[in-house]
């Protein structure tokens, strides 16, 4: 089998003292939606743009559907097609002349072009705007357009970068869908998120990165799993108490008091230990107000592994 | 099948993009027509008797200057959408996409030489409005419009280079307004040359614009075609080699 999806290896990029990329490496199989999870200016644009040919790696190598992205970025940007971080559109054309343009500039004829542009319309609920101009559409509207014009050729591979960043809730939804159809067609994907939900509903693996570097790599149940078992939160009627709760539990393994919140969080907790808990506290006369099992969110992992506070 | 488009056919197509985006733009048609009639109109009123009693004809000056003016004009555009385009990301995306290289500088130039033939076009016609005459028929008739065009294709290409240095499409098209001032001042557009004081006349006379004026006008019938046509010609095609070939680098490294 020929090489194909998308392999990266020791990516770096540099701006002036700024080290964008310092050696990323990853990989996404043959119809694989990869996201590529990291803070803002983690590099997630930079690694974009190296592997859409726009922007030469200072060191390291990347292939794309079997081309090498410096040495045949012709071959390469017939496989792909770019939704880049902001939509970009021509705000003087209308949708449909947005669409007929960049269906020509891909080699179809004019009325192929056309053609293509009214299923895409239809296909991305945009019937009724298409004879407006992208300068009068909504932020959801252009990027469901903004996502048509990487449709107009039926290419394998897409990137597509924060293509949710913006949006309000609904049309967020409404992308989703759109992105699951496009995995449901096969195609390769890049996407990239700052939001750990959406990596976590869209993609089939997630690269998280931060400063340029990869941090760890993995299903996103593999994530979630590496982030330790589900923990338990016990709230005490009266705050006060609090050190007392935690002296009584302290068997249960390394607890950690939050006291501007009033809880205790024990490590490893099964459900089957609860009624053991609460059994402990009743006969030492703690009220609890709460006592409740926690997984671990894709979050806990983020923070963890970027030490980012937000 | 190719790995990428031609040239010709990608520029075509991104020219009528081009054109298309002017055509919905006033503030271009502004530029490209209403201001050189305005200026036409003015210097008809302030200058023409002065410079009449001085023994010059006015109606064969006047409409080379206000045409090389409306050049200006219509390339300062360039500078505006070269930068929107950065800011909007589409030229990046053009970028990605399976096409020339240089195409999007193609499609760029064929929208601002649109501009400016219509321009052109109209200003001439009012120049023979107001008696101006190509003595030496329509073929001297047709290199006047096409000189005036390559002079509008060394100041859009130009332009255009703003547009990539420039933060902002705005800061690029008030920077793109400022040099035709002292160029088309200091030039033989308005006042001979040999009124300007002695030190200056050299830069005066052979300056790009001077050159580009006094050739249009020579294939209007005023003045030596032969010392005037050569050296506009060197000047324009000189310039657009240059810019295009800065013009084309800057295209490759915008994202
Ligand atoms: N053209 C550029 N010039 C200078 N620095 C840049 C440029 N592009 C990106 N950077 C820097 O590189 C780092 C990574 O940026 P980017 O890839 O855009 O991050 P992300 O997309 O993850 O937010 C940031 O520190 C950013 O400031
Ligand atoms: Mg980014």
């Amino acid at each position: 089998m020929g090489v194909s999806g998308i392999q990266v290896s020791g990516l770096v990029k540099r701006f002036g003292e700024t080290t964008a990329l310092a050696g990323v490496t990853f990989e996404a199989a043959r119809g694989e939606v990869l996201g590529l999870l990291g803070p803002n200016g983690a590099g997630k644009t930079t690694t974009v743009n190296v592997l859409s040919t726009l922007l030469r790696p200072d060191a390291g190598s990347a292939t794309v559907d079997g081309h090498d992205v410096v040495t045949e970025p012709a071959e390469v940007r017939r496989s792909i097609a770019l939704t880049g971080q902001f939509a970009a559109l021509d705000e003087a054309l209308t949708g449909v002349e947005n669409l007929a343009l960049f269906g020509r500039l891909r080699g179809l004829s004019g009325s192929a072009a056309r053609a293509r542009a009214d299923e895409l319309l239809e296909r991305f609920d945009l019937v009724e705007a298409a004879d407006g101009r992208v300068s009068s559409y909504s932020g959801g509207m252009r990027r469901r357009l903004d996502l048509a014009a990487s449709l107009v050729d039926d290419v394998p591979i897409l990137f597509l970068d924060e293509p949710t960043t913006g949006l309000d809730p609904r049309s967020r939804a409404t992308l989703w869908d759109m992105v699951r159809d496009l995995q449901a067609e096969g195609r390769t994907i890049i996407l990239t998120t700052q939001y750990l939900e959406e990596a976590d509903q869209l993609a089939d693996r997630i690269v998280l990165i931060d400063n340029g570097k990869v941090v760890v790599e993995g299903t996103p149940s593999d994530l979630k799993r590496s982030a330790g078992g589900q923990s338990c939160v016990v709230q005490p009627v009266d705050p006060g108490r609090l050190d007392e709760v935690a002296k009584l539990l302290d068997d249960r393994g390394p607890l950690s008091v939050e006291h501007d919140l009033g809880t205790v969080t024990i490590p490893d907790t099964e459900a089957a230990d609860l009624s053991a808990i609460l059994q402990r506290l009743g006969q030492a006369g703690i009220e609890v107000a709460d006592l409740s099992l926690r997984r671990p969110t894709l979050d806990d992992v983020f923070l963890d592994l970027t030490g980012d506070s937000t | 099948m190719t790995a990428s488009g031609t040239l010709l056919g990608d520029g075509r197509v991104l020219g009528g993009r081009a054109m298309l985006r002017s055509a919905r733009n006033p503030a271009t048609i502004l530029g490209a027509v209403l201001f050189p009639i305005l200026f036409f109109v003015l210097f008809n009123l302030v200058m023409r008797r002065i410079m009449e009693a001085r023994g010059f004809d006015y109606a064969q000056l006047l409409p080379p200057t206000i045409v090389v003016q409306a050049m200006f004009f219509t390339a300062m555009s360039s500078a505006y959408y070269v930068a929107d385009d950065r800011r909007s990301g589409i030229i990046a995306r053009f970028r990605s996409l399976p096409i020339h290289r240089s195409a999007p500088l193609i499609g760029r130039s064929l929208g601002d030489l649109s501009r400016a033939t219509v321009s052109a076009v109209v200003i001439t016609a009012l120049g023979i409005a107001t008696g101006m005459r190509f003595e030496r028929g329509w073929v001297w008739a047709l290199a006047y419009l096409g000189l005036a065009l390559l002079f509008a294709l060394a100041v859009s290409l130009g332009m255009g280079l703003i547009g990539y240095a420039a933060p902002t499409p705005e800061a690029a098209a008030s920077i793109a307004s400022t040099p035709y001032l002292p160029l088309i001042m200091l030039s033989s557009g308005f006042a001979p040359v040999e009124d300007f004081p002695d030190w200056l006349e050299p830069i005066v006379r052979y300056q790009p614009v001077s050159v580009t004026i006094d050739a249009l006008r020579a294939t209007a019938g005023t003045g030596d075609l032969g010392d005037t046509v050569p050296l506009a010609l060197a000047w324009c095609v000189g310039l657009i080699i240059v810019f295009a070939a800065l013009g084309s680098r800057a295209l490759e490294r915008a994202a």
